[in-house]
């Protein structure tokens, strides 16, 4: 069938969207309708069935131990620890019940969710890995999230194939890595974002196989180089002296610089890498991708998809996804699964409707926290005659009789589980992170937001107090409770105070890096600022022929359009409100590469 | 065959990754010994 574009008004925020050609064949194809949110609320509403940290202490509601937990003591459903929750002592199906036809099918699921034992943290095959979720095969890491083969890290958030890296996020094979982001290859690195392959360099942006670097923007291949001055040998070591990054006040003159130098360059409008027929930001070896944010490493054929990665094919609406699966929608995180719809936390498992986390289970429809099953619908075992009898019926009762929320949003078959039925709060998923509300503004969304608890540490030392250069810092600062700078005044889950380990400060000791002022969860709240949001914005190259538009940036090479402005337009992920000086690839090819 | 084919696939694009970890480890033991 031919379809043609197609305006609808989003439900949500109540803004027009266009429904492509492209993507009704893809509805088409998986047999859904087609969706009645815009992408951008799909995606919050998505996020806000995610969370990381904050983790909270609890007790096993299985076998009575002391446990952390990424649920906060207001939800009402049972918590298991890791052992208890893979254990044999409880099966999803002991939950299973009838399907009622005179409710909605979603109210019958919020029920079943209310009762089926959630699992505390989840880790696979790690060892030593404390306060940590979602890791594979780590070890020795601490407050350290969806690592994978990581080997001791602290305060790390995505780390692949890295050690000894302190607040480090998105990084593959560092080792050595402070304050990190986005990064593949590099040893020996601080306060280096969004660059590959680069060597004892410390404060870089968007930079290619440097060593010897410090305080560095667009650069490749270079050795030696101060603020993107070029030194020599023995001059680079000599000026290197002056940025002694043990004391807190250098360290804070070397960011501002950076960060200085960072404005006046322009910027590339995205960072794609090895891909072509692309629209997006912080992308590598993908195709035919439309509005994809990091994603990496064979994504094929799909559209709104945030973090995916490794064979991802064909699928729509998914965030962290990948890892050979195709054919999903409305997914959030997912691996090794065809063929999932509106569903959670579904791994090695195909033919998944609204299901929220299943482990190598195939024909579900409605079910929760269930391993090994087959043919079930709200926890229930069916054979396959009663399945395929009974999930038409329940798809068409789900027409008939949709879910209607308090704001009098309907969820009809073909919505992802509504926002209310999330066990985290706005503030405490990821959500938050990218779409940042005030209390207020989630409320009035329908969201949940967690009140949290005063906290009452003792405090013995404030961050202002805190000694300067990290050589005269003693092992008695292990003995203190530092109070966070923030004070609990941030929007990002501020703790508002914070230990220094043993093992940290022997790491800040080895790297000469002055103690922190922030506590982990503000300096990751810090670090994930540098990402762009994963949203686009039209704009146009801002190279005005000899320089940037107002002038920041002097071209030092005659680009193709000659000294008349450039009239490229992209879709860039930088709002045109930010600072930065963003030109199109052929303009900044011609300036940087 | 599917199965067999995916799995092939699956590894055309994790060697890689497993090789740029191999060069990365070689990479940094001879920086150290350079340096």
């Amino acid at each position: 069938m031919e379809y043609k574009n197609e305006t609808k008004n989003c439900q949500n925020c109540k803004k027009d969207f266009i429904i492509e050609p492209e993507d009704f064949n893809f509805y088409e194809k998986i047999q859904v309708p087609p969706p009645t949110w815009c992408p951008e609320c799909r995606l919050i509403r998505r996020l806000a069935y995610r969370e990381d940290r904050p983790l909270y202490k609890d007790k096993c509601d299985n076998c009575g131990e002391d446990i952390i937990s990424v649920y906060n003591e207001n939800n009402s459903f049972p918590i298991y620890c890791p052992s208890c929750w893979w254990g044999d002592s409880w099966d999803g199906t002991d939950y299973g019940r009838n399907y009622d036809f005179s409710k909605p099918f979603l109210e019958q699921f919020k029920k079943l969710l209310e009762i089926v034992p959630y699992q505390a943290t989840s880790q696979k095959n790690s060892t030593n890995c404390l306060y940590s979720n979602g890791n594979t095969r780590c070890k020795d890491c601490t407050l350290s999230f969806d690592g994978y083969e990581s080997i001791n890290c602290y305060n790390c958030q995505g780390s692949g194939f890295s050690r000894d890296s302190i607040d480090s996020d998105i990084v593959l094979n560092g080792d050595h890595t402070y304050e990190t982001l986005s990064s593949d290859g590099v040893y020996n690195t601080k306060f280096v974002y969004f660059s590959d392959e680069c060597l004892d360099c410390s404060f870089l942006f968007n930079c290619v196989g440097c060593s010897h670097c410090f305080g560095c923007v667009n650069l490749r291949n270079q050795k030696y180089k101060i603020f993107n001055k070029q030194y020599s040998k023995e001059d680079y070591k000599k000026e290197l002296e002056k940025w002694d990054l043990g004391d807190y006040k250098i360290l804070q003159n070397a960011q501002e610089k950076f960060w200085e130098l960072y404005y006046k360059l322009p910027r590339k409008y995205a960072f794609i890498t090895n891909s072509y027929n692309i629209k997006g930001d912080d992308i590598k070896s993908t195709r035919n991708c439309q509005t994809c944010f990091s994603t990496l490493r064979g994504v094929e054929n799909c559209k709104f998809i945030f973090l995916g990665g490794l064979l991802l094919k064909d699928s729509y609406d998914v965030n962290f996804g990948g890892v050979t699966s195709e054919l999903l929608y409305e997914i959030n995180g997912c691996e090794k699964s065809q063929r999932g719809f509106f569903s959670r936390g579904c791994n090695e498992s195909n033919d998944i409707e609204y299901t929220d986390k299943a482990y190598n289970c195939s024909y579900l429809f409605g079910c929760t926290k269930l391993r090994n099953k087959k043919y079930c619908i709200l926890n229930k075992q069916y054979t396959k005659e009663q399945y395929e009898e009974l999930v038409p019926k329940i798809r068409e009762h789900m027409m008939n009789m949709p879910y209607v929320d308090k704001l009098g949003r309907i969820y009809r078959y073909g919505e992802f589980f509504p926002s209310g039925f999330s066990s985290w709060t706005y503030n405490e998923s990821w959500a938050q992170k990218y779409f940042p509300l005030t209390k207020e503004e989630a409320l009035e969304k329908g969201f949940k937001w967690y009140d949290e608890k005063k906290r009452d540490y003792k405090i013995t030392i404030k961050a202002e107090n805190l000694l300067d250069h990290i050589n005269d810092v003693s092992d008695s600062i292990l003995n203190e409770v530092i109070e966070c700078e923030h004070n609990g005044t941030c929007n990002e889950q501020c703790t508002t105070a914070f230990r220094i380990l043993p093992n940290e400060l022997g790491f800040y000791k080895q790297m000469n890096l002055a103690l922190p002022h922030l506590c982990p969860t503000c300096r990751y709240g810090q670090r994930i600022k540098k990402k762009n949001p994963p949203k686009l914005w039209h704009r146009k190259c801002m190279c005005n022929g000899v320089e940037s538009e107002r002038g920041i940036y002097k071209n030092t090479i005659k680009h193709s359009h000659g000294d008349s402005p450039c009239q490229n337009e992209f879709e860039t992920a930088i709002s045109d409100e930010r600072r930065e000086i963003v030109y199109c690839e052929k303009c900044y090819q011609a300036e940087f590469v | 065959m599917k199965t067999l084919k995916t799995k092939l696939e699956y590894l055309k694009q994790v060697l890689p990754m497993l090789w740029q970890t191999v060069k990365f480890r070689i990479k940094v033991w001879w920086h150290k010994i350079k340096n």
